[in-house]
């Protein structure tokens, strides 16, 4: 598969994605792990590409959506931004908010009640 | 190929002409980087530029302004750029 339709699989499959360097666990890069951080804080399951990983992805990923850095973070396939925006939506509390929505609104992640 | 000496001021050229800020601050982090092996040479800054052209635009698209106005040395010379854009309105300017 192309490598961009395969990037286009992914953020449309995962409500919440992220492409960072390393992973939440052991994030190799201080953006990256701030960003994975504020998606832990928001109590909603995510995904997430280590693009150390995959070249192919850290060599494309930035013509996918014009975008030229990592972290890269999509909610419902549409890129919300890097580490900066997505912290500055944590602090405005939006992003708890629009993550709760991808999640609520995904058929197949949808847990019982 | 242009050789940039002074990248910290490079910044501030380019988005000063592209963005007409009425207050931009530039600061060069790139010596708390000085391991990072990944940035390859590439400087890390952060970026606080107010301007009107930020005006009923959402984050991303004022990301996307800043970027757009480095776009050549968003490939080699700056590595990682925080950004904080605001409008005068915003910051009470």
């Amino acid at each position: 598969m192309d490598v961009l339709e395969r990037i286009k699989t992914q953020v449309e499959s995962n409500p919440i994605m992220i492409y960072m360097k390393g992973t939440p666990q052991f994030p190799m890069c201080g953006f990256s792990s701030r960003a994975a951080q504020a998606l832990r804080a928001c109590g909603v399951e995510f995904s997430f590409v280590n693009v150390l990983e995959d070249p192919e992805i850290f060599q494309n990923l930035p013509r996918y959506a014009n975008w030229p850095t990592f972290p890269q973070i999509y909610i419902n396939g549409e890129l919300v931004g890097g580490c900066d925006i997505t912290l500055e939506l944590f602090e405005r509390g939006e992003l708890q908010k629009i993550t709760k929505e991808a999640v609520a609104n995904t058929p197949s992640k949808k847990s019982d009640a | 190929m242009t050789v940039i000496k002074d990248r910290a001021q490079y910044i501030r050229e380019r988005l000063t002409a592209a963005l007409q800020p009425v207050q931009i601050d530039i600061v060069d982090d790139s010596h708390h980087h000085a391991g990072h092996t990944s940035a390859r040479g590439g400087g890390h800054f952060q970026v606080t530029i107010v301007a009107t052209a930020f005006a009923g635009k959402s984050l991303i698209q004022r990301h996307r302004l800043v970027y757009e106005a480095l776009q050549d040395a968003m490939r080699e010379e700056i590595h990682a750029l925080s950004i904080k854009a605001y409008t005068p309105e915003e910051t009470g300017v």
